[in-house]
């Protein structure tokens, strides 16, 4: 029965490689088998997320969707006190097994995608929906810091929409995002630094979009996503004693136990995206080409000092051991094809490229959340069921990417009983890979 | 203390005390606004998940909703007894929304297919000052994804399916301190049999039997003592629940429900399950009515079951499962030909269980956990 219930594992998804950065390459099967383009052409509910005008495309309809996402993240670490005379033993505690292969055992996590449109009148479309817009995580066995390395988080979207065809050639659109996100993370746990366990946050933002179909043949869109305000993610903190280093009684509400906790208040947003995109007809429609181009502002939300904890929040353990993400903003490119072999037969492919917006040097936030996968190659296909319903297969393989860095760790002189600043800078070189594929299915349905 | 700290923490979730137990009062916001009923009649595609049979009274449609249940709890327990302090804390978790769809396909005249996800369990706490004055977070949660068949078998007789495909995530707090361990997730599968029998054009009866749910060992990474890197598991199924019901049509606008559900938590959370929860079975009473005031349809509802916590344990703060009445209000309000807007709400006051724990902490401990809840949800149906 075991078996079985893992071989149920149909419709689920992992985080960290089908996505650009956290944010998620597509939202919705047939969405996926294209690259993620969509931002001149609406096909589906994904419509919106990338672009609420393409409503205008569309007629009444609903798509359900999910999908599997098996995947491959590693990473080896090495620190420089191992070859420090004296300092052999902290290096020891700092990395427990020199250069070697760590496979993470995230598991795999379903993920619904939902869709209606409905149209309220010929020129109006009203669209409702829910959609993953953004994941990533890690859980690694006991390494760094003598601790497992945990994260997790997942960003869930429920836009509420509307399209207004202006005039013939040109509609425009709006949509309320609403959002949902958890996020939880554990790293030191065995060192004595507190863990986050998963906290959750809700959020709001808007996306406006707008798309003109120059010629019969060709249509161009953009579309803008303001950023995701989000709540500060809230954690309750116990007292903490990092390597034991704090003489007990020097906190006495805290006994032997260190430092304090108390709440803390974490804040992530998502950051605001603008995307351009084209889309051509060619053989009487049988045959579509896009193309889209996308910038991804994650300089804005996880960049120097960022993500932050606010509200005078941060524990002394969090203050030792602040975020720093130093993400780049992100170029992301995506070309997808639709050709329509038969009546009830379409298929689909596309690509999708970003360059990794991570520093590379900001070791400790790269292993925990590996988004760094850049390319995508994307296959799917429709078939048409019925007069009324279409399904929907797609697969997005996720190309391997590695990246390498150093970082430098916070100030560990009190580990060896020394005032601080005492002992050289620690480091920590790692080497870190992450591929994968998905496999996505849903039911598109006309009323 | 450190073992209570270690067992503690596993099952709870996010604020869905809006439950009988930790499962769904009902799927969609016209079953919550109807107290949960969904066996004895047929109310929509919910149906997949509480009377897959259910289906044959249902033509084409689809139902797509969303759904945000909250809490408030409060937890009190006094160390004094064991040498410490009283301590009161209420939970931080935040309300967590979740998706209700389904969908209902005409294979021919006589048979239904049809597909269905919708959150079934979910439970929780997070406490700064939670069991023993310490910092304590646990969150449960499960979703189905259904595929169901029904069968007319004969005027006034159908069969139904349905294969339960389930995932659910365990958060954090089984393992603390050094061995803290953020969480881990399983799949699951069983199944739901149901049969539906119409004696009268007005009255239609049923029963539906879902079997245990068999989850895989859910996996924490973690460390041991010594600091070695190990794997724990715990084991966490849902339980065997059958309900009978029935759907009354007294006159043409009304529709009166009635479900008695039986949901064996003692076998899955029993003093003899893995996690040792002390849970008792239950049983539940679902009352529902809709009323056809057209355009809109009005509807109430409200649910009954005794909290299956056993008050001889203090880690139930973390597991707060006191809730036991429910009442549902909702409304459907047709947008169009073949749409309407679907608004259901259920809100359970505020209960309590207390006790006194003589087993955890060395000495008696009396403890005591309230809290009252919501689920809102809204939803759109389609016929097409």
């Amino acid at each position: 029965m075991k078996k079985l219930a893992a071989m149920v594992a149909v419709l689920a998804a992992t985080p960290a490689f089908a996505t650009n950065g956290l944010r998620m390459t597509a939202f919705s099967p047939l969405n996926a088998s294209m690259g993620g383009t969509g931002v001149a052409m609406g096909f589906d509910s994904s419509a919106l997320v990338l672009n609420p005008a393409t409503m205008a495309d569309l007629g009444s309809r609903v798509d359900f969707g999910a999908a599997y996402f098996p995947t491959t993240i590693t990473y080896s670490a090495s620190t420089n006190y191992a070859s420090i005379p004296g300092l052999e033993p902290l290096g020891a505690l700092i990395v427990n097994q020199p250069n070697t292969t760590i496979t993470s055992d995230f598991p795999p996590v379903p993920i619904p995608n939902i869709g209606v449109i409905i149209p309220l009148a010929k020129e109006w479309r009203l669209g409702l929906g829910m959609a993953a817009i953004a994941g990533a995580g890690s859980d690694y066995a006991a390494n760094l810091f003598s601790s497992t390395v945990q994260a997790t988080y997942f960003n869930f979207r429920f836009p509420i929409g509307v399209s207004w065809q202006v005039m013939d050639m040109v509609s425009v659109g709006a949509t309320l995002n609403g959002s949902w996100a958890l996020m939880g993370y554990s790293f030191g746990a065995s060192f004595g630094l507190p863990p986050h366990p998963v906290a959750n946050a809700f959020g709001v933002g808007a996306t406006l979009g707008a798309r003109a179909k120059l010629l019969p043949i060709l249509a161009v869109g953009a579309s803008w996503e303001s950023p995701t305000w989000f709540q500060p993610f809230k954690y309750n903190i116990g007292c903490a004693n990092p390597g034991g280093a704090i003489p007990p009684g020097t906190f006495p509400q805290c006994g032997p136990l260190g430092v304090p906790g108390g709440r803390e208040e974490l804040q992530l947003n998502l950051p605001w995206a603008a995307t351009l995109g084209a889309e051509v007809e060619l053989l009487d429609g049988a045959l579509l080409l896009l193309g889209d181009a996308q910038f991804i502002a994650w300089s804005t939300t996880l960049g120097k000092n960022q993500p932050k904890f606010v509200n005078d929040s941060a524990t002394p353990t969090s203050q030792a051991f602040p975020f720093s993400a130093r993400w780049s903003d992100q170029w992301v490119f995506k070309i997808g094809a639709q050709l329509k072999a038969t009546d009830w037969l379409k298929l689909r492919a596309g690509f999708n490229h970003g360059k990794a917006p991570q520093d590379p040097d900001a070791a400790l936030e790269n292993i925990a959340f590996p988004a760094f996968v850049e390319s995508h190659v994307t296959v799917g296909l429709g078939l048409q069921l019925s007069p009324a319903v279409t399904l929907n297969l797609a697969s997005v393989i996720g190309l391997e990417k590695t990246i390498s860095g150093t970082g430098t760790l916070p100030d560990l002189s009190a580990l060896a009983g020394q005032p601080p600043g005492s002992l050289p800078p620690a480091t920590l070189s790692y080497t870190a890979s992450s591929a994968g594929y998905t496999l996505e299915a849903g039911l598109s349905v006309t009323y | 203390m450190r073992r209570l700290t270690a067992v503690l923490a596993l099952l709870v979730a996010a604020p869905a005390l809006a439950s009988n137990g930790m499962r769904a009062v009902g799927f969609g916001p016209v079953q919550v606004s109807m107290g949960g009923v969904g066996v004895g009649a047929s109310l929509d595609a919910g149906t997949i998940l509480s009377n897959p049979a259910g289906m044959s009274a249902l033509g084409p449609r689809a139902d797509l909703g969303v759904g945000m249940a909250g809490a408030s709890v409060e937890q009190w327990t006094d160390y004094t007894g064991v040498g410490g302090s009283a301590f009161a804390d209420s939970s931080d978790r935040g309300p967590a929304p979740f998706p209700a769809f389904g969908l209902v396909v005409p294979l021919g005249e006589d048979w239904r297919l049809g597909f269905g996800g919708y959150q079934v369990a979910s439970l929780g706490a997070d406490y700064l000052y939670g069991l023993g004055a310490a910092p304590s977070h646990a969150s449960y949660r499960q979703t189905r994804f259904a595929p169901a068949v029904s069968w007319r078998v004969l005027d006034g007789l159908s069969l139904g399916a349905a294969l339960n495909l389930m995932y659910a995530t365990l958060d954090a707090g089984l393992f603390y301190g050094s061995q803290f361990s953020l969480g881990g997730s399983a799949f699951g599968m069983g199944a739901t049999l149901s049969a539906r029998f119409s004696p009268l054009s007005a009255l239609d009866l049923a029963l539906a039997v879902e079997t245990k749910g068999l989850f895989q060992d859910f996996r924490f990474d973690t460390v041991d003592a010594g600091g070695t890197p190990v794997r724990r598991t715990a084991t966490l199924n849902q339980p065997i629940v059958a309900t009978l019901g029935a759907g009354f049509r007294p006159v043409e606008p009304l529709l009166v429900a009635a479900d008695l559900e039986w949901i064996g938590w003692s076998g899955v959370l029993g003093p003899a399950s893995s996690l040792r929860l002390g849970w008792q079975d239950q049983v539940v009473v679902k009352l529902g009515a809709e009323l056809a005031l057209e355009p809109v349809r009005l509807r109430a509802g409200l649910s009954y079951g005794k909290s299956p916590l056993d008050p001889n344990l203090a880690f139930n703060m973390m597991f707060p499962a006191v809730a036991e009445a429910h009442l549902g209000l909702g409304v459907g309000v047709p947008l169009g030909p073949a749409i309407a807007l679907e608004l259901g709400a259920l809100w359970s006051p505020t209960a309590t269980v207390q006790g006194t724990d003589a087993t955890s902490f060395g000495g008696a401990v009396p403890y005591r956990v309230s809290g009252w809840s919501y689920d809102l949800q809204v939803g759109v149906t389609i016929a097409y």
